[in-house]
């Protein structure tokens, strides 16, 4: 028995990788697992890095990344596009979930006494140190990143990649609640604005 | 909570955007931005920037094996809120089935104990009234593997010569009909038995290799077709 080859291409599915994420996500709701593997091929990194920025553990990072997808496989009514990117909607439940990681009493634990390890190697106080969060950022959110002010840097590093609260940032600095939140306000607006600049959103 | 658009507010919800808020607040927060568009799209703004925060890394190969397990486990999502589509194979039934069979269904393609139980339950719908089995061939012409497709219920795939690919590739069926290709399951880089669901029409089956994660469009020529 022989078989003539089947070219695939020509027969035109009704995906394909030029297609918007509306589009993809519409598939998604109509049960297309192909189109899911579309977003995660365009997102899957965006959603395991944020997820390891906060958990700076792999296996509970890589929970998280199989979490953020399977829930946007169960709502995918939750991507309006006309609300906002589907790149943020993920990137924003991998953080959301990897704070809920991390305000669980077992991982703090965990990462607390690993902190403790890390402290004592490089022999530095503050448990994030900001000269890390500069070394895994791209170039040009480097360039975006320099040109904050460097309290802002720090509020906005110790909120978003630490999972503290303003006031446990407020806290832990020894500033003023209103203090720490107005560093974080203005630093994601001079973000938005250089990062507008170079086109990256 | 009674809500005044000065900058203590504002600030606040660049916290929020980042995560920074306690539970209460944050729900107090979402009801205010439920109503309020001018403030819900400022936020939108700074979760846009939050989102281009952390550096980008790619996931191991692994996770998207366990996303696609998870998510063909959980195939119930089709049959209750969405219905079945006409394109699709209703991998939903498959797991169904597993189910009822007393089976661990996220360990359908990973035990060989699980795998046995799936053989026998691919022999048992071979065996059925009315179930029609079609072969797939390479251009060769040898028999690599054979679908099972049953009046009701899961079809099966049963592979007799699909040599193991490497880890970041996987054999993917796909149903050739006539309002194009459709892909029909990811097949992982060393199939043996697969569980695909009810199968819907098609014109022809084809077999392609594709990197981990699946395709949305075929890439390669087939490496196995029915005749």
């Amino acid at each position: 028995m022989s078989v003539r080859p089947i070219n695939l291409r020509r027969r035109g599915p009704t995906l394909d990788a030029d297609c918007s994420d509306g589009d993809l996500a519409a598939a998604v709701a109509d049960g297309s697992e192909p189109a899911l593997a579309e977003i995660y091929r365009r997102y899957g990194a965006a959603v395991h890095g944020t997820a390891l920025a906060v958990l700076k553990d792999r296996s509970l990072a890589e929970d998280v990344t199989q979490l953020v997808f399977v829930t946007f496989w169960e709502r995918p009514d939750r991507f309006d596009p006309a609300r906002g990117s589907l790149r943020s909607l993920l990137v924003s439940i991998a953080h959301n979930r990897g704070i809920d990681v991390l305000r669980s009493n077992a991982s703090r634990a965990r990462r607390e006494e690993r902190d403790a390890v890390e402290n004592r190697l490089v022999a530095v106080p503050d448990p994030v140190a900001g000269e890390a969060w500069h070394e895994l950022s791209s170039a040009v959110l480097s360039t975006a990143l320099a040109s904050l002010e460097a309290d802002q840097r720090e509020a906005i590093e110790l909120a978003y990649f630490g999972g503290r609260t303003y006031r446990e940032v407020a806290t832990e600095l020894s500033v003023p609640e209103g203090t720490v939140k107005s560093r974080i306000r203005r630093g994601l607006e001079r973000l938005r604005v250089v990062l507008d600049s170079q086109g990256l959103r | 909570m009674t809500v005044t658009h000065d900058d203590d507010w504002f600030d606040l919800l660049g916290a929020y955007a980042l995560g920074a808020i306690e539970t209460e607040e944050g729900d107090a927060i979402r009801v205010h931005l439920d109503g309020c568009d001018a403030c819900a799209e400022r936020v939108q703004e700074l979760l846009e920037v939050a989102g281009q925060l952390a550096p980008e890394v790619v996931p191991p190969p692994a996770v998207w094996d366990r996303v696609r397990d998870e998510i063909n486990a959980g195939g119930a999502r089709q049959a209750t809120r969405f219905g079945p589509s006409k394109h699709r194979w209703l991998l939903g039934a498959a797991a169904v089935v597993l189910l009822v069979a007393g089976l661990a269904v996220g360990r359908v393609t990973t035990s060989d104990e699980s795998r046995t139980d799936l053989s026998e339950l691919a022999s048992a719908a071979e065996r059925a009234p009315g179930s029609r089995t079609v072969g797939l061939s390479s251009p060769s012409g040898a028999l690599v593997a054979t679908v099972v497709i049953p009046v009701s219920g899961p079809g099966f795939l049963l592979a007799d010569g699909l040599d193991a690919v490497d880890a970041g590739q996987t054999y993917q069926l796909w149903a050739v009909t006539s309002e194009g290709t459709v892909s029909i399951a990811i097949l992982g880089n060393h199939p043996e038995v697969v569980a695909l669901g009810a199968p819907g029409p098609f014109d022809a089956l084809a077999i392609t290799v594709e990197p981990a994660s699946g395709s949305v469009v075929a890439t390669g020529e087939a490496i196995a077709a029915t005749a």
